[in-house]
C-alpha cells in the first residue's frame, strides 16, 4: 500500500517535471497578471487604398505617432498583405503596437479617423472631374462597409475629385455633414505657402495665406488676406494677383493649379505632399486640437450657394470633426468664383447615378 | 517701385548663407531612396536634403512632391540635382542607387550589376563631401559596403553597411509578436551576412535581461519543440516574401536607416548591427564587411562590441566571410 502511494507519487511528480519542462518560453517568462480581453483602440485610423498616396498618408501618420492601431484596406490582396509586412517589419521604430490588413472591412471596426484614397488616378493631362463617375462606382461599395464598422467615425476623402467625392460619400454614408470631410485645399494652400514663402527667403508655416473653394483648376487664391507677421501682402502691393501686377505674383497660384500636372508629369503621381497634409488633418482631429485648416466642406447657405455641394473653407477640426466654419470677408469677384466652382461642381454632381 | 519683398522684409544681416551643419544625401530615388528621405524627414534629422539620381524627370518629380509638404516640415531646404555638386558638404551620404532584387533573385546576383554603377557614384560623393559618413543600402550589401570603402578611400569607421540592422529589427519584431510585447522590448541580435547566412546570436536573446537559451537550452536548434528557428527563416525569407507581395520593400528599410542617421547625426553612440570591416576579429583573414553590433555617432563607427559567441556562431561567421570574399575576389577594378 505505501509502496503503491509511493509509486504515485514518483510518477505524479515525474509528469508534473515533464509537464513544467513543456511550458513554452512565453509561458516561463511571463506571468499574466490580468486576463481579460485586450483594451480596444483608441485612436485607431483606417486607410482606404494602398495605392502610392494610400501609402504615404499611412507613414506619414505613423512616423508623427498619431495612432496606436493602423488598418489597411484594398482590393489587390498580395500588394496589400505586402505593405501591411513592410511596415510591420519597422516595428522596432515606431509607436504604432498594431497594423493590420484585410480585403474585408471587418479589420476597420471602431476606428476614429477613415481615410479614403481608393479609387482609379488622373492620368498625364486627365482633369479630376474625368474621374468622377469611375469613382463613384467604387465608393458606392466601399462607403457603406466603412461606415458598418465604424458608425462613430470621421470620414476624410482624398480621392479626387475631392469635393465631388466627399459630396458622394456624404450622400452615402449617411453621417452627418461635420463627419465627412474632404482633404479639400489643404493641399494647394500648402503648396501656395511653400512657392509664396520661397519668394520672400521664409518659411512656409510664417505665410499665411489661404486657397479655397474647388481642389482643382477653379481654386481661389485669398489674395485679400495674404500675410506676413500681420502685414497684408495686398497693402502694399494692392494690383496682387491681378493681371495689371508688375510682379505677377498670380503666376504662383497658377503654378499651385499646375503643381499635380507637372508632378505627375515628371514621376508618374504625387504622393509625399497629400500624405503629409493628411497627417497634418488627422493630428488636429486626433488631438482635439480646434486648428483651421482648408478644407471641403458642405457650403449649402453659404455665399449664396444654394446647392448641396463640398467646396474648400477654413474650419475648425477637433474630435468631433468639423467643430466651426471661419466667415471669410471675401471680395466680391472671389465671393462670384466661389459660386462658380459650386455651379460647376453641382453640374457634375446632379448627373450622377445612384448617388 | 519696389517689390513686396522688398516693403515687407528689411535684412538685417548681409552675410552669406550659413552652410547647413546636418546636411543628409539620399542617391538613387527609387522607392527605398524615398523611404529614407521621408523617414529622414518625418524625424526632423536634417536641415537640407539633396537626392541624386539619373533619372531626370523622375527626381525632380520626387524633389517637388517633398518641397510641397515644406509646411509640414522642420527641413527647411530640400534639393535634387543629376550633377553631385549639390551634394556638397553633407554629413551623410545614403547610397540606394543600383539594381534591385527580382523576384527569386539571390541578393549576391546583383554584384557586378551594381559594382560598375558605384564606380561612376563614389568618386563624386566624395570629390564633394570629403568628411561625410558613408551608409550603403544597395544589395548585396556588405559585398557593396566593401567595394565603396575601397573606391572612395575614406577610412573604415566612415563607411558602414546598412546590414543587419534591419534584420534584427525584423527579428525582433517577430519574436516579440509571439511574446504579445513590442519589439523594443525584445533583444535580440542578428549579425553576419545580411541575407541567406545572417547569424541569430541565441545566446543573447533576452527580454528584460531574462536569458531565452537559459528558458530553452534548444532554442534555434532542430530539437526544438517551439521551433524558434522558424522565426529566424521567417527574417531570411521576409524580403523574399514582400517582393513577392509588393514587388519590393521599402518601409521597414527606409525606417531602419532613418534609425542609423539620428544616431550618427545626433552622436547618440548607440549600438546598431551595421555592416563594419571585420578583418582580424574572430579569426577572419580578410577584408570583408559583416554585421557586428557598433556603436555609431557623428565619427561613424566609433568603437565594435565583442560579442561572446559560440563556436558554432563563429563558423558561421567565418563562413559568412568566406562566401563574400569568394565573390569580392573576383570583382573588376575595385
Amino acid at each position: 500500500m505505501l509502496i503503491t502511494c509511493w509509486y504515485l507519487y514518483i510518477s505524479a511528480r515525474s509528469i508534473a517535471k515533464q509537464y513544467l519542462n513543456m511550458a513554452s518560453i512565453l509561458q516561463k517568462l511571463l506571468t499574466p497578471l490580468f486576463s481579460g480581453p485586450p483594451e480596444l483602440p483608441r485612436n485607431k485610423v483606417t486607410v482606404v487604398g494602398v495605392g502610392q498616396v494610400g501609402m504615404a498618408c499611412a507613414v506619414s501618420i505613423l512616423l508623427r505617432e498619431l495612432t496606436d492601431e493602423l488598418a489597411l484596406v484594398d482590393v489587390m490582396e498580395d500588394k496589400l498583405k505586402g505593405e501591411m509586412m513592410d511596415l510591420q517589419h519597422g516595428s522596432l521604430f515606431l509607436k504604432t503596437p498594431k497594423i493590420v490588413a484585410d480585403t474585408d472591412y471587418s479589420v476597420t471596426a471602431n476606428s476614429r479617423i477613415v481615410v479614403v484614397t481608393a479609387g482609379v488616378r488622373q492620368q498625364e493631362g486627365e482633369s479630376r472631374l474625368n474621374l468622377v463617375q469611375r469613382n463613384v462606382n467604387i465608393f458606392k461599395h466601399i462607403v457603406p462597409l466603412i461606415v458598418k464598422y465604424s458608425p462613430n467615425c470621421i470620414i476624410i476623402v482624398v480621392s479626387n475629385p475631392v469635393d465631388v467625392l466627399t459630396y458622394v460619400t456624404w450622400k452615402l454614408s449617411g453621417l452627418p455633414k461635420h463627419r465627412v470631410i474632404g482633404s479639400g485645399t489643404n493641399l494647394d494652400s500648402a503648396r501656395f505657402r511653400f512657392l509664396m514663402a520661397e519668394k520672400l527667403g521664409i518659411h512656409p508655416s510664417s505665410f499665411n495665406g489661404w486657397i479655397l473653394g474647388e481642389h482643382g483648376d477653379t481654386s481661389v487664391p485669398v489674395w485679400s488676406g495674404t500675410n506676413v507677421a500681420g502685414v497684408n501682402l495686398q497693402t502694399l502691393n494692392p494690383e496682387i494677383g491681378t493681371e495689371n501686377d508688375e510682379e505677377n505674383w498670380t503666376e504662383t497660384h497658377k503654378m499651385v493649379v499646375d503643381s499635380a500636372y507637372e508632378v505627375i508629369r515628371l514621376k508618374g503621381y504625387t504622393n509625399w505632399a497629400i500624405g503629409l497634409s493628411v497627417a497634418d488633418l488627422t493630428e488636429s482631429l486626433i488631438r482635439n486640437m480646434n486648428r483651421i485648416h482648408p478644407v471641403s466642406t458642405m457650403v449649402q447657405g453659404m455665399y449664396g450657394i444654394s446647392d448641396a455641394v463640398y467646396l474648400s473653407l477654413p474650419c475648425v477640426l477637433n474630435g468631433g470633426g468639423v467643430a466651426s466654419v471661419v466667415n471669410m470677408t471675401l471680395t466680391e469677384d472671389e465671393v462670384s468664383q466661389l459660386q462658380e466652382s459650386a455651379s460647376t461642381l453641382w453640374d457634375i454632381q446632379k448627373d450622377l447615378q445612384d448617388v | 517701385m519696389s517689390s513686396v519683398l522688398q516693403k515687407l522684409i528689411s535684412p538685417l544681416a548681409s552675410t552669406p548663407a550659413e552652410p547647413p551643419r546636418n546636411k543628409v544625401t539620399v542617391v538613387g530615388v527609387g522607392q527605398v531612396g524615398m523611404a529614407c528621405a521621408i523617414s529622414i524627414l518625418l524625424r526632423d534629422l536634417c536641415d537640407e536634403l539633396a537626392l541624386v539620381d539619373v533619372m531626370k524627370d523622375r527626381l525632380k518629380g520626387e524633389m517637388m512632391d517633398l518641397q510641397h509638404g515644406s509646411l509640414f516640415l522642420k527641413t527647411s531646404k530640400i534639393v535634387a540635382d543629376t550633377d553631385y555638386a549639390v551634394t556638397a558638404n553633407s554629413r551623410l551620404v545614403v547610397v540606394t542607387a543600383g539594381v534591385r532584387q527580382q523576384e527569386g533573385e539571390s541578393r549576391l546576383n546583383l554584384v557586378q550589376r551594381n559594382v560598375n554603377v558605384f564606380k561612376s557614384i563614389i568618386p563624386q560623393i566624395i570629390k564633394y563631401s570629403p568628411n561625410c559618413t558613408l551608409v550603403v543600402v544597395s544589395n548585396p550589401v556588405d559585398v557593396l559596403t566593401y567595394v565603396t570603402w575601397k573606391l572612395s578611400g575614406l577610412p573604415k569607421h566612415r563607411v558602414i553597411g546598412s546590414g543587419t540592422n534591419l534584420d534584427s529589427a525584423r527579428f525582433r519584431f517577430l519574436m516579440a509578436e509571439r511574446l504579445g510585447i513590442h519589439a523594443s522590448s525584445f533583444n535580440g541580435w542578428v549579425l553576419g551576412e545580411h541575407g541567406d547566412t545572417s547569424v541569430p546570436v541565441w545566446s543573447g536573446a533576452n527580454v528584460a535581461g531574462v536569458n531565452l537559451q537559459k528558458l530553452n537550452p534548444d532554442i534555434g536548434t532542430d530539437d526544438d519543440s517551439e521551433q524558434w528557428k522558424a522565426t529566424h527563416k521567417a527574417v531570411v525569407d521576409s524580403a523574399y516574401e514582400v517582393i513577392k507581395l509588393k514587388g519590393y520593400t521599402n518601409w521597414a528599410i527606409g525606417l531602419s536607416v532613418a534609425d542609423l542617421t539620428e544616431s550618427i547625426i545626433k552622436n547618440m553612440s548607440r549600438v546598431h548591427p551595421v555592416s563594419t570591416m571585420v578583418k582580424d576579429m574572430y579569426g577572419i583573414g580578410e577584408e570583408v564587411f559583416l554585421s557586428l553590433p557598433c556603436v555609431l555617432n557623428s565619427s561613424g563607427v566609433s568603437s565594435v562590441i565583442n560579442m561572446t559567441l559560440t563556436d558554432a556562431e563563429v563558423g558561421q561567421l567565418r563562413n559568412s566571410a568566406d562566401t563574400l570574399w569568394g565573390i569580392q575576389k573576383d570583382l573588376k577594378d575595385v
